[in-house]
């Protein structure tokens, strides 16, 4: 009897043993595997984001290049969209383009209609150049001896100090109007609500 | 010991873990967006050209035989901090006209960008070399 008991409570002693020493190394695998987990969390997120960014960015500056070819290098579909503002409501507008009859030749009723025409029809402008769901801003400069202090032209409000992607273009063309031709300089400026 | 030689695997399997983790966020972390300078830069040459040709200013600095004009417009209209130069040459290639931006050196560049364009004076062709670059 006595005997019996002994065996069971040895039997009982190394089951309670193994029992502890599974359980040890148990929780430091699963302590470590935990810790691997949310490495690979962290980093699998932080390059998500970083892929996400840069075909942000990239998207942007594709499409304020597209942009701004766009309006130097084309008269827009009619050409003279300027003349009518009703064809901005219509399908009958294809396409918009500040060029008056050949590629970097602005016209300059073209970019006074655009200013204008901007303020209350910003989301069909922004459609027709492409910029869907971004903010533009816009400044002609027309050099005549000389740059003036402001901007000749300006179209859409500018970017606030907190934006932080912001893609900004240059392009050069010649602005036309009845006194002559001056070079021009045009600047966009896209960017996404943050 | 046997525990002792399953938590050094595990310990060893932790580590090539964390390490293959951390080059993972080392070489992402690393790419870039493409650098859509240069591309400007490029449409910016372009532009240049374009326009002083159609303004008839090349033509009129090989007749005036002065890089006033084109002084003029790369200190205005080429951006900053771009440099640029422009070369107006005939068509047995003797240089007739150039011109450099101010506080801009052809020395030392790291990566030049050219564009070239053909103009007509009276009856003779020229040609237009302009240069870019970031300093």
């Amino acid at each position: 009897m006595f005997s019996l008991f002994n065996k069971l409570s040895n039997k009982k002693r190394r089951n309670k043993l193994k029992a502890q020493i599974f359980t040890a190394d148990a929780i430091i695998a699963a302590g470590i595997f935990i810790l691997i987990l949310i490495s690979a969390a962290y980093a699998w997120d932080y390059s998500r984001e970083k892929a996400y960014l840069t075909d942000k960015r990239d998207y942007m500056e594709m499409a304020a290049r597209g942009a701004l070819s766009g309006l130097i290098e084309t008269s827009g579909n009619p050409s003279d969209w300027h003349t009518n503002q009703d064809y901005l409501n219509t399908s009958y507008m294809k396409s918009l383009g500040l060029a008056k009859n050949r590629p970097w030749h602005l016209s300059a009723e073209k970019i006074q209609a655009m200013q204008d025409w901007y303020p209350e029809r910003n989301e069909t402008f922004k459609r027709l150049l492409g910029l869907q769901g971004l903010n533009l801003h816009m400044e002609f400069w027309v050099y005549d001896s000389g740059f003036a202090a402001n901007a000749d032209y300006v179209i859409g409000s500018s970017p606030g100090s907190g934006i932080r992607n912001i893609v900004r273009l240059q392009r050069t063309g010649l602005f036309q109007n009845d006194t002559g031709d001056y070079w021009l300089k045009i600047v966009l400026e896209i960017w996404e609500n943050e | 010991m046997r525990g002792y030689i399953f938590t050094l695997d595990a310990i060893l399997a932790a580590l090539a873990a964390l390490v293959m983790i951390t080059a993972i966020y080392f070489f992402v972390s690393g790419t870039q967006s493409a650098d859509w300078s240069k591309v400007n830069l490029n449409s910016q040459i372009l532009d240049s050209l374009a326009v002083l040709e159609l303004n008839d200013d090349l033509k009129n600095a090989v007749l005036a035989g002065s890089n006033t004009t084109l002084n003029t417009f790369l200190n205005s209209m080429f951006p900053e901090p771009a440099c640029g130069y422009i070369q107006l040459r005939n068509s047995t290639d003797s240089l007739h006209v150039h011109s450099l931006k101010t506080g801009c050196s052809r020395t030392g560049r790291d990566e030049v960008f050219i564009a070239r364009r053909t103009f007509i004076v009276g009856e003779d062709i020229y040609y237009a070399m302009m240069e870019g670059w970031y300093e």
